[in-house]
């Protein structure tokens, strides 16, 4: 075999297009142009702008847990573009009259890559971006446990995406959907590189999402301000908690099982073959012991961002806050308790889907905890209808529904009528969509300002509010009433009539969110370009609650100058409670930073390139690139120069500057708080 | 082992407590494993009694593990690592155990008796 293994001429995007032109062929080698050209454009951009070196000075190579996270945030917004993008071609292709535009293998690969790409490469990357900027501002920490493997954890989560974009330009993705079962997915239905694609993808980002998991968990373990003892904590950090520990127990069964599917596929095993003593009953098995916690690492994070934008915006201390915690507990463990719910189907005794739907029944009632919570929270509040605080809004309104019809689906009798029917995918987009992006993108509006020092433009903010919710319930509510009569999922086409208005719908639903992620590409266009009149310097600026609120924005590289004493749940609200708008510091002392270091990239760059090779069975340069991992990675493990140090002195200046900025900026009232006044400080009594 | 490279110096009370955990957590280790090999070695029991105590030895030992090397004991301090450690036993469990009650399940939904994915 030669060195390049089985990657021949046909693979490149382009030549299946030029030997058989048809609009499916064409699409395919459009996209994979998109790919080619946009990274050649931003090449240029960044050459003539002459970017490359901050870029890789100040971010690439930076271990500071808030450009780490702002990095994760812009690779999971790049994904989410496709992944839109991807639907929308999906929804045209079921409104055109059959058989459609695109060939059925090519709708697959849609599909499927919208599901991994959507899952992995979006939602888990936003919110493992959001944690990372938001939890150590929250419980007074100056960084990640480990910056290092903050890093590491990062750039394979870009390694893993790359791949997935690689296989618009080399070769295909898979066509087995998210999930990809075997049998199907195996070597002799599936003999080309699309399940390798999806297995090294995903090996690669839930090696991160592992690392990721221990770097939170141990961080708020170890690196909470003395007196934050754990019932202190805001709730984005409990809920942080939680995912973290999810997210270490969760992703080994994935990692394992494609793993294992690997070992089928080239190394002539036998685990879920459908002869030979293999069982693909354990994949779906393993694949949704992963799977449901999963869907709690998605969600979890969300429910802790909504728990600091709602009593932010309502004025109030959030209701219940020890009832949220062990919801979310709860939650937590509950959730390894029902992954049979995915496959009530698949030939298991009654009496054992019995008690799966009961345990899933049984995950609501936490659920259900938390939305009174909110609810009550917002209850004679003084309502303040920020873009963070409609997706909110829109969240509850809207994830109850899902949560209704999920409970219908835990019924394993009701189950067995809508399994693999549309009436599915609108649930778990109903829970998806809300619950997560929603969430995130509430995350952003919010907390914004300590990343970068400047607000989100409110008018472009709110009009994505509008465009995602009413194209939300557009493109998905129809998918419930035809999924009841009977459509199917993953349909390339349908010939069934009755189902075409409802298609019709969808299309333009689909559309609508289309044009509510343009407006929030505006949204930033417009911010970044109206940010002196945005800038909010004092820090501050919605009558936050939280801890991270106490410091300027941007926030410093140190994030704090002092680390506080914390003696009660809201100590910022407390603070300025006594009057006060600075926190008063405790002592000063050196502090270490870790320096830049372009390693991370470098491993995970050998490891991208590693998986690749293995996609297309070049097995040496596969070992040579495994072994090369683990030399950098001992490099790095001797290398001893690798703080710096920042003075105690430096520190007070900080703190000195920001106090004198506090006092010299005019504090303004609620009124203006979506106005150019607003610069920082923002208070309920107008001043 | 920071507790015995720590700076209270190599004949502190607290480094030699440390180091007396350090080897009974060894020689307990040692003994139980013997004990094992020779259960299992000696064939005075019968195949499934010598199951279960070397089942029996193989948690005694762990939990001598966590208590001699990592210092999970039922003191305060060590409690959120407790607990941590129950967790993930708790998850464990769940997963190995409800996926042989679900395989099991099936299998004997095949015709092939409960347990038995044999002579698939
Ligand atoms: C933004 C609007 C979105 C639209 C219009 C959309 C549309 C679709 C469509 C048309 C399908 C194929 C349904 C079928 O099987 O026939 C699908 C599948 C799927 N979507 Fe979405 N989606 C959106 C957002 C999301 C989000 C945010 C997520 C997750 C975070 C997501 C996750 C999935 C998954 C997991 C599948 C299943 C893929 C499979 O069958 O393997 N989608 N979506």
């Amino acid at each position: 075999m030669s060195i390049l293994g089985s990657l021949d001429l046909n693979d490149i995007f382009i030549v299946p297009f030029l030997k058989e032109p048809t609009l499916s062929t064409g699409i395919a080698a459009g996209a994979g142009g998109i790919v080619v050209l946009g990274a050649l454009a931003v090449a240029l951009w960044l050459t003539v702008k002459g970017w490359w070196k901050p870029l890789w000075s100040e971010w690439l190579t930076s271990l500071d847990h808030k450009k780490i996270g702002v990095m994760y945030i812009v690779l999971a917004a790049i994904m989410l573009i496709r992944g839109v993008l991807e639907a929308v071609v999906m929804r045209a292709q079921q409104v055109s009259p059959a058989p459609g535009f695109l060939s059925v293998e090519h709708h697959a690969e849609l599909f499927s890559t919208h599901g991994t790409i959507m899952i992995f490469f979006v939602a888990m990357p936003f919110l493992t971006g959001v944690i990372n900027v938001v939890m150590p501002l929250q419980i007074g920490a100056r960084d990640m446990e480990f910056p290092f493997m903050n890093a590491i954890s990062l750039w394979l989560s870009v390694g893993g995406a790359a791949l997935v974009m690689a296989s618009l330009v080399v070769g295909h993705f898979e066509t087995g959907g998210w999930t990809a079962y075997p049998p199907y997915t195996g070597i002799k239905l599936s003999p080309n590189e699309g399940v390798d694609y999806w297995i090294w993808s995903l090996a690669l980002t839930s090696v991160g999402t592992t690392l990721s998991g221990i770097n939170f968990a141990v961080t708020i373990y170890k690196q909470r301000a003395p007196g934050m003892d754990l019932m202190k904590m805001p709730i984005f950090a409990w809920t942080t908690l939680c995912t973290a520990i999810l997210m270490i127990f969760a992703m080994m069964p994935l990692t394992v099982a494609s793993l294992m599917l690997a070992l089928d596929r080239h190394a002539g095993f036998h685990f879920f073959t459908a002869s030979n003593g293999g069982n693909m009953m354990n994949f779906a098995n393993m694949f949704w012991l992963f799977g449901h916690p999963e869907v709690y690492i998605l969600i979890l994070p969300a429910f802790g961002v909504f728990s600091h934008v709602i009593p932010t915006f309502s004025g109030k201390k959030l209701y219940g806050y020890t009832s949220l915690v062990w919801a979310t507990i709860a939650i937590a463990v509950l959730s390894f308790t029902v992954w049979v719910h995915h496959f009530f189907t698949m030939g298991q005794t009654a009496h054992l889907n019995a008690i799966f739907g009961i345990a899933t029944m049984t995950i609501g009632v936490p659920t259900g905890v938390k939305v009174f919570n909110w609810l009550l929270t917002m209850w004679r509040g003084k309502l303040r209808f920020s873009t963070a605080m409609l997706f909110s809004a829109g969240f509850m309104f809207t994830f109850v529904i899902g949560g209704i019809t999920g409970v219908m689906l835990a019924n394993p009798t009701i189950d067995f009528a809508t399994h693999n029917s549309l009436f599915l995918v609108a649930h778990f987009h109903n829970m998806l969509i809300p619950g997560l992006l929603f969430g995130m993108f509430a995350a952003v509006n919010y907390w914004f300002p300590l990343a970068f020092g400047f607000r989100l433009d409110e008018k472009w903010g709110r009009r994505s509010f509008w465009l995602w919710m009413i194209g939300f319930y557009l493109a998905f509510m129809p998918l419930y009433a035809i999924g009841l009569m009977g459509a199917p999922r993953r349909m390339a086409f349908f010939t069934d009539p009755a189902y075409f208005p409802w298609l019709v719908v969808a299309m333009i639903g689909a559309l609508c969110v289309l044009a509510g992620l343009t407006s929030q590409v505006i949204q930033i266009w417009v911010s970044v370009k109206n940010r002196e009149s945005l800038m909010v310097p004092a820090g501050d600026p919605w009558d936050g609650r939280g801890l991270e609120w106490s410091l300027g924005c941007p926030v410093p590289e140190y994030d704090f100058t002092t680390v506080p004493n914390i003696t009660s749940r809201e100590p910022w609200v407390d603070t300025k409670a006594a009057g006060k708008h600075v926190m008063d510091p405790t002592e000063f002392v050196d502090i270490h930073l870790p320096k830049p270091t372009g390693l991370p990239i470098l491993v995970a760059g050998v490891a991208t390139v590693g998986a690749f090779a293995l996609i297309f069975e070049m097995w040496l340069i596969a070992a040579v690139c495994f072994v090369a991992m683990w030399v950098l990675v001992l490099i790095r493990s001797y290398d001893t120069d690798w703080e710096e140090t920042i003075t105690a002195e430096e520190l007070r200046e900080g703190y000195e500057a920001h106090k004198r900025l506090v006092e010299t900026t005019p504090k303004v009232s609620l009124d203006d708080e979506f106005t150019s006044k607003n610069r920082g400080l923002i208070l309920e009594e107008a001043v | 082992m920071s507790h015995i490279n720590s700076d209270k110096g190599m004949d502190s009370g607290e480094y030699k407590h440390a180091m007396a955990r350090y080897v009974w957590g060894f020689a307990l280790s040692v003994v139980l494993t013997l004990a094992g090999v020779v259960i299992a070695g000696g064939g005075v029991f019968g195949a499934s009694l010598a199951w279960s105590i070397v089942g029996i030895l193989a948690i005694a030992q762990l939990i001598i593990q966590f208590w001699a090397f990592m210092h999970v004991d039922l003191s305060q301090e060590a409690r959120p690592d407790l607990y941590l450690v129950m967790f993930t036993f708790l998850i464990i469990i769940l997963m190995a155990a409800g996926t042989v009650w679900v395989l099991a399940d099936l299998a004997s939904r095949m015709g092939m008796g409960p347990g038995g994915m044999t002579g698939m």
